[in-house]
């Protein structure tokens, strides 16, 4: 619609062409791709010892578990904590088996962001009501989907073993390191290399203070890239993003499944994509049984990021990055085609937001308790 | 899925679509109060004419609810820049809405007057009307081709238009019995004036909207004295 009489806000001056949005993505990809490879370096650094020793504390599952929820609760990403992964796995720092519950958790810790976003309702009886149970059904999804699956993990390995198998499939031994040669992790490795000799012979340091210049520089570089990256991709796919949420209206089932798995995709984001339901669903006009397919196709789009990281990562980095993958596929599986179990999830939720809407401190023990004080236990207890 | 990809495409999403839904309502709008003047005015079958109007209303309606819906989404995903947008079409699907009400109500006085083709404003009012609908499809076309310089002759029509209806009704309340009439008929000629006056006003707050800002929506005719 043309408004003749209304000026253009200033950030609507300021947009930049289709052309440059594109190339800035693909640079923005580059720059993701380095600090991948990046990351995997700044340990080497370090020396084989020191580095076993830094990550000794999360050799015990819950404190990987809660250190994959804290992390994703501070950096508000679960794309950077799955990426992170990816770049130690694929360098060897960390095993598979290790590195499986922190993608769990990083599951968890994204949650965070739609919760936070309901809080905006929270001056609205029924809105808040509504909002709130729409953000937390994802978290008690992503809770259910992790009390059956890391036990199962821990005893038998499936997860592990399934992500290995698919890696032969597709690339090679994810336990030969180095054996995958792909193009993009050569040349990005080259470059990391370039900048590793910078820090160590240029600037002179070594040890930790190199290790803590490299490391610091990735993750730098990975939350600008993914920041940007999702930014960008917001602008560039907003009109699909808002079609798919208007045919969201309308369906539920497995296409709506499919729509948030391709909207978070799109965006790359699935905080992007179940934040935006929490308006819709506070305005009463998404039911929490047409929104809560698509918070499952979220989990499961957001998979890609660590499919991405993984081409500059290696197998070790691929299969990491599958074991996420089948973990929220798995999870819809496991849940989506019962009655009684897809149900439970909202209906925990809606008795979360009643009493919530009772009492305020409801909000504030859930949020707390869960993003906080849990993984923080965790990590006193099991590291 | 094929047909769900298709619908997918970015340029039927938006403002855009809810622009064509909103044509779609005035179109509409206008049917119903031709239909309405039908039964009225020129004599067709009042039951068979509720049929369809109802019919077309409750599409209206129908569209009316889907916009408010695609606006929600819109605002979410666009954020604050787009709020002005939302909140005009918000406001102009209300306008658009309350022309079939309108209709309703004028079918409602041809129910129990059935014969003012024998009323002594019979031509004025037919003329009126047509008036009236050509200018209800005026609204669309000036609205869909966002002109400004016909949005204001438009305004300038509409203002003529409301007039002439104040004029009759005033006419009709003062009269002192001249004729020889039972007293439901300029009953209900007054309604029905009053009625063609909230149509003409309701499709002349649609292309004000191409004039005004958001504040002064449905307020055009108040002077600048009067904002804070």
């Amino acid at each position: 619609m043309q408004l003749p009489p209304l000026p253009a806000l200033p950030a609507e001056r300021a947009q930049l062409p289709t052309w440059t949005r594109v190339v800035l993505l693909i640079v923005l990809l580059a720059l993701f791709l380095l600090a991948i490879k990046l990351m995997g370096g700044a340990f080497k650094t370090l020396g084989k010892d020191q580095a076993k020793a830094l990550f000794s504390g999360i050799a015990n599952p819950f404190a990987g578990l809660a250190v994959g929820i804290l992390a994703t609760v501070l950096v508000q990403s679960s794309s950077v904590t799955t990426a992170t992964t990816v770049a130690l796995v694929g360098s060897g720092e960390i095993s598979i088996a290790h590195a499986v519950p922190m993608i769990m958790g990083a599951n968890i810790g994204t949650s965070i962001t739609n919760t936070l976003v309901s809080m905006g309702h929270i001056t609205r009886r029924e809105e808040f009501r509504r909002a709130f149970a729409g953000a937390t059904m994802h978290d008690f999804f992503n809770l259910m989907a992790l009390a059956v699956m890391l036990p199962v993990e821990l005893a038998t390995g499936m997860l592990e073993k399934s992500a290995r198998w698919l890696t032969t499939l597709i690339a090679a031994d994810p336990g030969a390191a180095g054996s995958f040669k792909s193009p993009i992790k050569v040349f990005f490795g080259g470059m990391a290399k370039h900048i590793q000799k910078f820090v160590t012979d240029v600037l002179g340091l070594d040890g930790w203070f190199a290790a803590g210049l490299l490391l610091l520089l990735a993750l730098v570089m990975i939350v600008v890239a993914l920041l940007f990256i999702t930014r960008i991709m917001r602008t560039l796919m907003a009109a699909r993003v808002e079609r798919a949420l208007n045919e969201v209206l309308g369906r539920r089932g497995v296409l709506a499944i499919v729509i948030g798995a391709i909207m978070t995709v799109a965006v790359q984001s699935s905080s992007i994509t179940t934040s935006l339901l929490i308006p819709m669903i506070g305005a009463g006009v998404l039911s929490l049984e047409a929104a809560f397919p698509v918070t499952l196709g979220a989990n499961l789009g957001t998979t890609v990021t660590g499919l991405l990281a993984a081409l500059a990562a290696g197998p070790a980095g691929l299969t990491i990055a599958l074991v996420h993958a089948l973990f929220n596929l798995l999870g819809i599986f496991l849940v989506y085609p019962i009655p009684a179990l897809r149900h439970l999830p909202i209906r925990l939720a809606q008795g979360l937001a009643n009493r919530a809407l009772e009492n305020r401190m409801w909000v504030v023990a859930y949020i707390f308790g869960v993003f906080v004080l849990m993984p923080l236990l965790g990590i006193l207890l099991f590291k | 899925m094929f047909k769900w990809l298709k619908r997918m495409d970015p340029e039927a999403s938006g403002i855009g679509e809810m622009d064509r839904k909103f044509g779609r309502m005035l179109e509409d709008g206008r049917h119903t109060f031709d239909l309405a003047c039908s039964a009225y005015l020129e004599g067709a079958d009042a039951k068979l004419v509720r049929a369809e109007l109802v019919k077309t209303d409750m599409g209206i309606n129908q569209l009316e609810r889907e916009i408010r819906r695609e606006l929600i989404v819109h605002a979410t995903v666009h954020g604050a820049s787009e709020f002005p947008a939302a909140l005009i079409m918000m406001s102009l699907t209300k306008d658009a809405e309350r022309i079939g009400d309108y209709a309703k109500n004028i079918l409602d006085v041809a129910t129990f007057r059935p014969k003012a083709q024998d009323a002594p404003y019979h031509a004025h009012m037919l003329d009126l009307k047509n008036r009236i609908s050509a200018a209800l499809a005026d609204a669309r076309l000036i609205y869909d081709s966002q002109d400004a310089e016909r949005a204001a002759a438009f305004i300038d029509n509409s203002e003529i238009l409301k007039d002439e209806c104040d004029d009759k009704i005033e006419e009709i309340l003062v009269a002192k019995g001249e004729r020889n009439v039972e007293p439901a008929e300029p009953a209900a000629t007054a309604l029905c004036y009053r009625y063609f006056k909230r149509v003409i006003s309701h499709a002349r707050n649609v292309v004000t909207s191409l004039v005004v800002s958001v504040d002064r929506l449905d307020y055009y005719d108040e002077s600048d004295e009067t904002r804070n």
